[in-house]
């Protein structure tokens, strides 16, 4: 008979996130990263480990609980589209948390706190009687972010928040979630594929490979002098929005191998351009580096002896032309008289 | 100046309905080796404009307003679809985003590659089988001979997307047009597909059309830049001029919007609002209802008129400095 297949999609990973930062989770398709989010949030339960969240550990808990657990942490979805019940008004879709953890609240007091959620994340009160189809993807996003902060939670864990929107649309959002962050005191979680806007919006990042995470450390510093081969990889991949600045790519061969059928030893081993013949068998443990940073790798301090600039040039890219119109265009929409002053997303 | 490969003279459409065109006197020339990337946000009307291009509107669903295509000196009206569609899949030929829908799941990936071949080339059935094992092996396939029996399903989106190449350039295309090809692939992939299509492009000297709204992408790759909002070209110009002297209000949002990777972490700039649907166009400037600089004048729609030799930006108010210190 067959042995049935099982596919660890998160294999021994620990991390610990503290109160009051944004921490994020970075990887391609398949590392595992959505399937973590899912376990922190206990919409999957760990076969082995434990998860504390406030010294608490949440893996086996359930009833009132959990309940209490689910109104201390929420969820930002990706895909504003099938996130939000087309059947439902945007007064429904904010209302219903709301009940769900203040029962308390009466009917009254429940459409005040509405409306207060909508004005929060930039929408109009009356936006309440519509539905969510009425709405362009950065609006649905914004009633998915009222219906997250309507428990008032001290974390709020994101899964590719912005990656569905427009650039443009996505800079709102962005700076949406880091202004509701300090003005409530909470605790972010971000889970995206997309490095720009983790080293924007993150203090600190987990890189995940195959399952598991291979670096992790304050951003700047991972940014800057990132350790693990595969961190320089994803790193030098990225095309950046300047122009003439030619970057030395470190390719990848290949793509991730499937994570039911993991390589041995160092996962990373089969496209790994450092890969030494005992890294298919030696299994490297996540380990303190330096500056705070932590890497699973065996040869890491060789590596960065021989590729002194793996990480990216300090200086913005951008001309400084273009930083000048930047200025402009900045000053501009601050203006008190311009129309975006107040939220112009009608 | 010698033509260029291909030039698109104020080709304008609308949708059969609709009272506004969604396209609205695009202009843009490709010349052989070189990249124009068309960059924009979504319903910006980039991919339709590339559909007009291949032939591939339904003709009654559609009005032409006018406008020209040349290519390679030959003249074509936008409307007569049918005869810019002979041209496809062997002159011309198009990319898409999602390879997996662009593939047909029920035929064997050697049999795709090897009907367009056998279809503009009046060639063998086993000429064209040969021809699809040299382009899968050209695309960086491994082990082609065996891929070539396998169905879309067996193979991975990157591998995909290196199919969908290898399909495109069977006939030798003087035009590649890509529309979004790397939008569905994680980061390490889609630096070998972007390097894939320029070393193709070195080996060809074929023009390439890249339709994306990804801002690095077309740092990375373009020669010349065509900004598109709301089916306009609101600027226009080589990839170095667009890049460190925007003009257009659009153009300079848009890219102070994107989070760099470089540089300190400052505030992003926003583009406020967001594209109106079609029926709800501001007369005149179409950026006007989400631009900071907006005016009575940009009621009126301004022309795309050159900064410098060969930069265009349609805007009252281009360059800048020179009109805020006007108005200061």
């Amino acid at each position: 008979m067959a042995e049935t297949k099982v596919v660890r999609a998160v294999d021994g990973v620990s991390i610990e996130v503290r109160r009051g930062e944004t921490f994020a989770i970075v990887g391609e398709s398949g590392c595992g990263k959505s399937t973590l989010a899912r376990l922190l949030m206990r919409l999957l339960e760990p076969t082995e480990g434990a998860i504390a969240f406030e010294g608490r550990d949440i893996a086996g808990i359930r009833g009132r609980d959990l309940r209490e657990l689910r109104r201390d942490m929420q969820f930002v979805f990706q895909d504003p589209f099938s996130s939000l019940n087309p059947r439902m008004s945007v007064g429904k879709l904010v209302g219903e948390p709301i009940e769900t953890h203040r029962p308390e609240l009466s009917r009254m007091q429940r459409r005040a706190e509405v409306a207060r959620l909508l004005r929060t994340v930039g929408l109009r009160p009356e936006h309440a009687d519509r539905y969510p189809h009425e709405f362009s993807g950065g609006q649905r996003q914004r009633i998915g972010i009222a219906r997250a902060l309507a428990s008032n939670p001290r974390l709020v864990i994101g899964d590719e928040p912005v990656s569905a929107l427009d650039v443009s649309v996505q800079a709102q959002v962005v700076n949406l979630l880091h202004d509701l962050k300090s003005r409530f005191d909470m605790t972010l979680v971000i889970i995206a594929h997309d490095l720009a806007v983790i080293r924007h919006m993150s203090d600190r990042v987990a890189v995940m490979y195959l399952g598991q995470v291979v670096e992790s450390g304050p951003t700047d510093e991972i940014f800057a002098r990132p350790r693990h081969p595969y961190t320089m990889a994803l790193l030098s991949a990225i095309p950046e929005a300047a122009h003439g600045r030619a970057k030395t790519r470190l390719a990848l061969s290949g793509e991730t191998p499937s994570p039911a059928n993991p390589p041995s030893g160092c996962r990373f081993h089969t496209r790994c351009p450092f890969a030494r013949e005992d890294c298919a068998a030696r299994i490297p443990e996540l380990r303190p580096a330096a500056d705070e940073t932590r890497v699973a790798c065996h040869y890491w301090q060789e590596i960065a002896a021989t590729r002194p600039s793996a990480g990216l040039t300090p200086a913005d890219g951008r001309s400084e032309g273009a930083q000048r119109r930047f200025a402009l265009y900045e000053a501009a929409t601050q203006a008190p008289e311009s129309k975006t002053a107040t939220n112009a997303e009608a | 100046m010698a033509e260029p490969l291909l030039d698109v003279k104020n080709l304008q459409f609308r949708f059969r309905g609709q009272d506004q065109d969604v396209v609205q006197d695009v202009s843009f020339r490709v010349g052989r080796n070189e990249t124009l990337c068309i960059v924009g946000e979504s319903g910006c009307g980039k991919s339709v404009t590339a559909l007009a291009l291949m032939g591939l509107l339904p003709k009654d669903d559609v009005r032409f307003g006018g406008g020209e295509v040349r290519f390679d000196g030959e003249s074509f009206a936008p409307s007569d679809q049918g005869r810019i569609a002979q041209m496809r899949g062997d002159r011309m030929a198009m990319i898409f985003q999602e390879p997996m829908t662009s593939l047909n799941p029920a035929f064997r990936i050697g049999d795709q590659i090897a009907e367009a071949v056998e279809r503009h080339r009046q060639c063998g059935r086993a000429a064209a089988r040969a021809r699809a094992l040299e382009m899968l092996a050209k695309v960086g396939i491994p082990a082609p001979e065996q891929r070539l029996d396998e169905y879309p399903h067996q193979l991975s989106g990157g591998m995909r997307q290196r199919v969908m190449i290898a399909m495109a350039l069977a006939n030798d295309p003087e035009l590649l047009i890509a529309d979004e090809p790397t939008t569905a692939l994680d980061v390490t992939v889609q630096a070998q597909i972007l390097d894939l299509i320029a070393e193709l492009q070195a080996e060809t000297g074929m023009g390439t059309i890249m339709i994306t709204h990804d801002l690095g992408v077309v740092a990375e790759i373009a020669t010349d830049v065509a900004v598109m909002y709301a089916g306009q070209v609101v600027e226009y110009g080589p990839a170095e001029a667009i890049f460190n002297d925007p003009q257009h209000p659009y153009t300079i949002g848009l890219m102070a919007s994107v989070p760099t990777l470089t540089g300190p972490r400052r505030r992003l700039s926003t583009v406020p609002g967001s594209v109106p649907s079609i029926g709800q166009m501001p007369e005149g400037c179409r950026f006007s209802s989400r631009c900071p600089f907006a005016a009575p004048v940009c009621g009126t729609r301004p022309p795309l008129r050159d900064i410098t030799p060969g930069h265009r930006a349609a805007c009252h108010f281009a360059p800048l400095e020179l009109h805020l210190e006007r108005s200061a």
